[in-house]
């Protein structure tokens, strides 16, 4: 809930209700508080004359609050956040910036984002190493809380003959598949609910709003009941941070709702879903199932993940008498460029417990972060463009000798685009061959012509038409479709339209280009700043260029290959350096380059050529047919 | 308490005076602090925050400001314009710049917005309600958790309950609520 919609605006009415009926303070924190008063009236009081009553003595004893560290450095931090995002303009940097599942938590920056702040180190301090030890004791419980199961205690299944069931009727497989589900439900169980927006049998009109999966192991559960979860949580965690960090988790018991089933939001109640949760006096587990660097992890819905934790001693900072900053080094976390799990340990009542974690890393290179700016908005940089552009990629051919014969598809053409319209000539629908080199100089050396126009786009804003020349396969064929920008603009800014007629900034497969996009490159590598480096300049067709080398992990996956999520391993990047323009991309996979793509002869504002007039008479859009 | 009453606890002893508007109004004043501070200012900044208040009441005492039977009004002006203040300086503190355009400011100048003070009130009014419906100990649970920014823990020291069983009374609270919330038509998508 939050708190602040929900008691946003509340007034004096209501507030006085609020004292009356729900008053807070305990007598304890009553009692401190009129004594601060007493003090500064007395303090007062003594600065203007000696006349006082006895309140110095009765406020014997009565510390003023210190301000925990923690909080005072917090809108500072959140500032210098925002600084940092606003580097990458009007890039929506979920990647880069937000929680790492993809979900939007309510972070509270309050705590959590000044962890990095005013870190001094202490490592002369004599209780570091008594403090490293609590640390890591306190990282063990939590990575263990966050795997739901003992592994060696989970059920084994007992083997199960291969049983023919193509010769079964209809009802022998339904008996076989009944006494299987007996058989394992002796070990496992799982239910689910699924909830929706009106009848599931109405495609499309039903809308799926989400599902839950629960599971409950008879051997192998590390608790029994959700109190055993919330008592193991607390042992170990402030309340303030489970329920940060773990959201939703005990859910409702859900004994009373029948399980296995897809709810109507709109007219059923449904229990609140969470992590763990009750069902017929057995605790069920929603567990969460991610990957990182082709690894598979299970774990419980947690707002940050932290990956493959590195061999290295746990960093302690500002060390206090009831709190100190670990620094846990991880290979990886759900934060990009935020390597290391930063966690507030305090001591609460003698016992030490983990407060805050965040995932941090050292401040971003500011020259990248520029370059990502540039690259993101590229379009701000123009608004009227013609260009020339070639892709090609490895398409090599296997002979029937068993050689194989490399030769490139390559597809070349001419854009010309400005607020108002968008056409393009390419060569071709799917590529030619190109049997040259597959680099960058080369491609830009060989570049063919698009004077053929084997195939014409064309976009007016509302409409988005498409030919296809006639050629010795085919008679041609031709297409429209309605033109759906973002905003209701048509702009540069919207660079693509997909062949599904809705514009994406992503999705270029079989759509329209407007403009050159490095989008996707933030998207896919660069937003994980410490896998690339500017490695030199060049001037290529004319312009100066920043040289980009990538060194991709396996887990940057080429959104332009969609189908089959390729991986490239290697790319270099050519970006201009006064719009961000990609003007050439490299992609190479085991040394072998497979994919190269150059921009060239590109021309903006006063200097573009302007989009050639279309005088759609030429065209019988009655018939499907390229005239 | 009356003018006349806090005069004569005035004349009887300064400190008894003092007490008894601490007792009368801490609750008052410490509610109001927290509606304008919970967003940027630590507990510790809100008690502080609450004993400024009551300070320079006791300065005003001693100087026979007449407030004419009027005194919680007054008390209210004093608390409001005290945590004002100290937003500023913490707000400042903290290296967020304030300006009258800052939207936490413009809530501090709604005053002038009657219309929409008007439905301030009335929403206000209606959620409070549904909280209320909510019954025992649920109400006190999910204000003291969501408007006074309390622990479980602490939760349950007031309702006499353990931190596991209000945490889940308060996801079940939370539900019922959005549900009343939506049902009386004034549930925002991201209310809860």
């Amino acid at each position: 809930m939050n708190s602040f919609d929900l008691f946003d605006g509340i007034n004096e009415t209501a507030l006085e209700s609020l004292s009356q009926d729900f008053p807070v303070l305990t007598d304890e924190e009553k009692e401190r508080i009129y004594f601060m008063s007493a003090r500064k009236y007395n303090n007062y009081r003594n600065n203007i004359s000696d006349t006082t009553f006895s309140a110095e003595e009765d406020v014997k004893g009565v510390e003023r609050y210190k301000r925990p560290k923690m909080r005072t450095a917090s809108i500072a931090a959140a500032a210098a956040f925002i600084i940092g995002a606003g580097s990458f303009g009007g890039y929506n940097i979920a990647k880069q910036l937000s929680e790492g599942n993809g979900e939007t938590h309510d972070v509270n920056q309050n705590v959590t984002e000044d962890i990095a702040q005013a870190q001094t180190e202490t490592a002369e301090d004599p209780r570091t190493e008594e403090y490293r030890s609590i640390a890591e004791s306190l990282v063990s419980e939590f990575e263990d809380f966050l795997y739901p199961y003992i592994d060696e205690e989970l059920p084994v299944y007992p083997e199960t003959e291969d049983v023919d069931i193509s010769g079964m009727s209809e009802e022998e497989r339904e008996a076989y598949a009944q006494q299987i589900d007996e058989e394992y439900s002796k070990y496992f169980d799982q239910i689910w609910f699924e909830l929706g927006r009106g009848d599931p049998y109405d495609h499309p009109n039903y809308e799926q709003l989400g599902s839950y999966s629960y599971n409950h192991y008879e051997t192998g559960m590390k608790y029994s009941n959700t109190d055993e979860v919330m008592e193991k949580a607390l042992s170990f965690m402030s309340q303030f941070f489970i329920e940060k960090q773990f959201p939703d988790l005990i859910g409702e018991d859900m004994t009373n709702y029948e399980v296995d089933r897809i709810y109507d939001c709109d007219t059923e109640e449904t229990p609140f879903f969470g992590t763990y949760a009750m069902y017929n006096g057995k605790l069920y587990c929603n567990r969460e199932d991610h990957r990182y660097n082709n690894e598979q992890y299970i774990s419980i819905k947690s707002a940050y993940y932290f990956y493959n934790r590195k061999d290295e001693p746990i960093v302690i900072t500002d060390i206090e008498d009831d709190s100190f900053i670990a620094c846990v080094k991880y290979e990886f976390t759900s934060v990009p460029n935020n390597y290391d799990m930063t966690m507030k340990v305090v001591n609460i009542d003698g016992k030490w417990i983990i407060d805050q974690i965040k995932p941090t890393g050292p401040a971003p290179d500011q020259q990248k972060l520029d370059i990502i700016g540039k690259i993101v908005n590229s379009c701000n940089y123009y608004d009227k463009i013609s260009c020339k552009y070639s892709w090609a990629t490895r398409a090599d051919s296997e002979l029937a000798n068993g050689d194989v014969m490399p030769h490139s598809n390559v597809k070349s053409g001419i854009l010309y685009a400005d607020n108002t319209a968008n056409k393009e000539y390419s060569r071709s629908d799917d590529g030619n061959d190109y049997d040259k080199e597959l680099d960058i100089d080369s491609l830009l050396n060989n570049s063919k012509s698009a004077d053929e126009k084997m195939v014409e786009t064309y976009c007016d804003g509302e409409k988005y038409y498409y030919w296809v020349n006639s050629d010795e396969y085919s008679d041609g064929w031709y297409h429209w479709c309605h033109y759906t920008p973002h905003e209701n603009t048509f702009c540069l800014d919207n660079l693509i339209i997909d062949n599904f007629h809705q514009v994406s900034n992503r999705n270029i497969s079989h759509g329209m280009t407007l403009g050159p996009d490095g989008q996707h490159l933030v998207y896919d590598y660069l937003y994980d700043l410490s896998i690339w480096d500017i490695t030199g300049d060049i001037n290529f067709d004319g312009r100066d260029c920043y040289i980009i080398d990538i060194n991709a992990p396996s887990y940057c996956i080429d959104s332009y290959n969609i189908l089959s999520e390729y991986h490239y391993d290697s790319i270099k990047l050519y970006i201009d350096k006064e719009t961000g323009i990609p003007m050439a991309e490299e992609y190479s996979k085991e040394g072998s380059i497979e994919k190269c793509e150059i921009y060239y002869d590109i021309r903006i504002n006063d200097d573009a050529e302007p989009v050639p007039d279309i005088d759609m008479n030429d065209y019988d859009l009655s018939r499907f047919t390229y005239k | 308490m009356t003018d006349r009453e806090l005069r004569l606890l005035m004349a009887e002893s300064t400190e008894k005076c003092h007490r008894a508007v601490f007792e009368n109004y801490c609750n008052y004043v410490h509610v109001i602090v927290i509606n304008i501070l919970r967003n940027c200012g630590s507990r510790e900044d809100m008690e502080d925050c609450v004993s400024e208040v009551f300070f320079k009441l006791y300065k005003q005492f001693d100087s026979g400001i007449d407030f004419s039977g009027n005194l919680k009004n007054y008390i209210a002006a004093v608390a409001r314009n005290t945590a004002i203040d100290a937003f500023r300086r913490i707000s400042i503190g903290n290296g967020r710049n304030i300006s009258i355009d800052d939207e936490g400011m413009n809530e501090l100048h709604s005053s002038e917005r009657l219309e929409e003070n008007a439905e301030k009130k009335e929403r206000s009014r209606i959620i409070l309600n549904l909280i209320k419906q909510l019954g025992e100990p649920d109400s006190t649970i999910i204000i003291h958790q969501y408007f006074y920014d309390r622990t479980a823990k602490e939760i349950a020291e007031s309702v006499s309950m353990t931190a596991t069983a209000v945490q889940k009374r308060s996801s079940r609270a939370r539900q019922r609520l959005k549900k009343l919330l939506f049902e009386a038509g004034i549930c925002k998508e991201d209310l809860i």
